[in-house]
């Protein structure tokens, strides 16, 4: 037999053995896959409600339905003749921090109303004359509640949103 | 003046050819043929077949698995549900800051031994329509996964982002075997809350400045992919497989990355 009929034989025999090896060179393998994820909420809307009696703010603070839970805090400004005093309805909600406000203790969730901080005007020496004039300002902030590992909430007042208008 | 004959193809070298032909047509169809002789009513015949399978549990239930069909006839038997169904209750917000409990790992449902990894992926996405979005802006490293057992599920750094981890277990995981845990809880970052963005617009006027958080309504996601491979030729199988380079231990078939 010739040397190229040798060399085509040899070809054919091995074309005929790969032939078949690809099945076997596959591997066992499979995978599974899944996903999931939830949606964040961090707005929050509250409002605060005032009432005056007797030289005297009654200030009430309410976190809105649709709102995520938060935390807030309340002080009201006036000028050095008329201090202010400040009691709350229920002992221990309200706690005076070291900045002058006065931070309710317990988060609020949406729908709930804190209980009220009343907020006394002193006046001068005697009963107010006719013609005096004074301003007391209130002011509060909300800061959306955070959790520590264990779900224990606290508050964080270095984030707080603003919602401030300039102009006429 | 020469004349230059062509040589006739030798009659053997001719029969060599058709015979490698028919060899090569005949090769595949082998298998088929003898599939048709095993059927008799008098023989019966006994086959072992080895099924490839993997099971991902969250919080010790199954969430999805992938096993090769009993019947070896080419179909699959998978099912994949959601994860995270019940990391909330009715009703109830995700708290941010606060460790959930997703505890994840890979069960062999197969028949044989196997090798798994993990491929975890986590993102957000901007959901509008019922059409997801994903949000590149936003950052993976806000959505923390906790993970478990680091001794026996390494990470691949050459594979890592901040979107991305792969973890192999380094051990091999025979039929019907759970591995330890690669988590153990998912926190979503209360710092979420300090990205803000103000916008200014003027209204009769006025001009009022916004503030609003720029996580407010997103959604976060998390992947999870387990993979399983073979023992067998092990280090051949995963470089096919998964394209990575391994050295398994003969002796007490440990897995390292290479």
């Amino acid at each position: 037999m010739k040397k190229a009929s040798v060399c085509a034989a040899l070809l054919a025999a091995v074309m005929a053995a790969f032939a078949s090896l690809p099945a076997a060179w596959g591997y066992f393998t499979t995978y599974t896959q899944v996903r999931g994820g939830l949606p964040i909420y961090l707005g929050h809307e509250t409002e605060i409600h005032e009432e005056v009696s007797d030289m005297t703010k009654h200030l009430t603070i309410e976190n809105q339905e649709d709102s995520s839970v938060v935390f807030v805090r309340a002080r009201g400004f006036s000028d050095s003749a008329h201090p202010l005093t400040y009691t709350c309805e229920v002992e221990g909600d309200w706690k005076e921090g070291d900045d002058g406000f006065w931070y309710y203790q317990k988060p609020l969730a949406p729908g709930e109303t804190t209980s009220t901080l009343h907020v006394k005007i002193d006046l001068p020496a005697g009963e107010p004359e006719e013609g005096d004039n004074f301003n007391v300002v209130v002011v509060y902030e909300s800061t959306l509640a955070l959790y520590d590992a264990q779900g224990n909430p606290y508050a964080d007042w270095s984030m707080i949103l603003d919602t401030y208008e300039e102009g006429a | 003046m020469n004349k230059r004959k062509r040589a006739a193809l030798p009659v053997g070298t001719l029969l060599l050819f058709i015979a490698a032909i028919a060899l090569l047509l005949t090769s595949t169809i082998g298998s088929a043929q003898a599939a048709l002789t095993y059927f008799s009513e008098v023989y019966t015949t006994k086959v072992d077949l080895y099924n490839i399978g993997v099971t991902l549990m969250e919080n010790g239930q199954t969430v999805a698995f992938r096993d090769y069909g009993n019947e070896a006839d080419g179909n699959w038997e998978e099912q994949g549900t959601v994860l995270l169904a019940n990391m909330l209750k009715e009703g109830e917000r995700l708290q941010l800051g606060r460790a959930y409990p997703e505890v994840l790992a890979v069960k062999n449902s197969g028949s044989i031994d196997e090798f798994v990894r993990v491929n975890i992926r986590k993102y957000w996405v901007t959901v509008k329509d019922g059409v997801e979005q994903k949000n590149l802006d936003l950052s993976p490293e806000l959505i923390k996964l906790e993970l478990d057992n680091e001794d026996k599920w390494v990470e691949d750094p050459a594979a890592a982002t901040t979107e991305r981890m792969v973890l192999y277990y380094t051990e091999a995981l025979p039929v019907g075997e759970v591995t330890v845990p690669f988590s153990k809880t998912l926190t979503i970052d209360g710092q979420v809350a300090k990205y803000v963005t103000k916008t200014t617009v003027k209204e009769n006027g006025k001009t009022i400045t916004r503030t609003t958080f720029d996580y407010n309504g997103v959604e976060f996601r998390l992947d999870v992919e387990a993979n399983a491979v073979q023992t067998h030729n092990a280090e051949d199988a995963i470089i096919s497989a998964w394209g990575r380079q391994v050295d398994v231990d003969k002796n007490d078939q440990r897995l390292g990355l290479r």
